[in-house]
């Protein structure tokens, strides 16, 4: 934490100094396209990311699932012990 | 339909609704913010400060499913914990990247040892530890209590990324906290928006699923060992849950 200290200390800036708030302006302001190619890739990282954690969550799922289900079905099949 | 399935896929219709109904109200509806703001780049906080909330939901899932799992070991409590745990880790690392994008047009860096990130980047790395002990260290009584243990200490930490801002100051913005001017009126549906889905609807879902995940991995080693009892199957020593059974002499898988 101390070299977290002294690293925000080097920035200079002091906790009053930093944005407190967000306001619009007219017509977007001038922009460069490094904000819009940030902007997207921050999405596409985001929804992609996301995305795939639930699509392989669900296929993985549904594998062992099917799996637990199809043993289920053999160890019914065997004899029952002691019968 | 089990009335379980049926809250997934509500939560899951909702989510979906949710997000197409956001995203172009953040893109077409909300105006940009000022240059120093990071202009554009500045809708990134939309997603930005949900996702982070969100991790308050699931490292708060995490913290109580892993404090019940000490006291009184059970396997859904283990599920949970392990969703929570697995969530806060995808959480935590949208986070350390999508801000990261915005740090580099606001302050020209990807990145400062700011207490804030400091603190969020510890906690990241405690749940990303929970995540690999659990994959490589098997799941055992014991690898399940350290994970719990890990569980509530990487939770422990989460108020204090929190606290760090006021106490600690730092680069990070306090826009919609304590001293902050907050946002401009036009601004406010987007990250009502986003905080819904994100942070209210997502969490839920994900961890829903990866509970449920959780339970089925422990069925199939409770079935695969009855399997193996039985004498049904055969290699022990290659089976890892989740992996795909080996077949016997029967031919069964």
């Amino acid at each position: 934490m101390s070299s977290s200290l002294s690293s925000s200390a080097q920035t200079g800036t002091a906790p009053q100094d930093r944005s407190t708030q967000f306001v619009p302006v007219e017509g977007g302001g001038p922009q460069t396209t490094d904000a819009g190619t940030f902007m997207v890739a921050a999405y596409v990282l985001m929804w992609l990311a996301t995305v795939l954690f639930i699509l392989q969550t669900w296929r993985k799922t549904r594998g062992i699932q099917q799996r637990v289900d199809e043993l289920q079905k053999a160890i019914a099949k065997l004899p029952q012990d002691g019968g | 339909m089990s009335r379980k399935d049926a809250i997934f896929y509500s939560l899951l219709g909702a989510f979906a609704a949710a997000m197409a109904y956001t995203i172009p109200l953040i893109f077409l509806h909300t105006p940009t913010a000022q240059p120093q703001a990071g202009g554009l780049a500045q809708k990134i906080f939309y997603f930005h400060v949900a996702v982070a909330m969100g991790i308050y939901v699931t490292g708060g899932a995490c913290f109580l499913a892993s404090a019940m799992y000490l006291v009184r070991p059970s396997e859904s409590a283990n599920a949970w914990a392990r969703a929570g745990s697995d969530c806060a880790a995808l959480f935590g690392t949208l986070v350390l990247c999508s801000g990261p994008l915005w740090a580099k047009k606001a302050w020209g860096v990807y990145w400062v040892w700011d207490p804030q990130l400091t603190t969020l980047l510890l906690s990241v790395l405690i749940y990303w530890a929970i995540c690999l002990l659990r994959a490589f260290a098997g799941d055992g009584g014991a690898e399940r209590r350290f994970a719990a243990a890990l569980g509530v200490m990487g939770t422990v930490n989460l108020p204090i990324i929190y606290f760090s801002v006021q106490k600690w100051g730092g680069n990070h913005p306090t826009v919609i906290r304590e001293g902050g001017g907050g946002l401009d009126d036009s601004m406010k549906p987007a990250f009502r928006w986003g905080v819904l889905t994100l942070t209210l609807l997502l969490p839920p879902l994900l961890l829903w699923l990866r509970s449920r995940l959780a339970l089925v991995q422990a069925s199939m080693e409770h079935t695969w060992q009855e399997a193996l009892t039985r004498g049904l199957v055969d290699h022990p020593d290659d089976f890892e849950p989740g992996e795909e059974a080996l077949p016997n002499a029967h031919g069964v898988r």
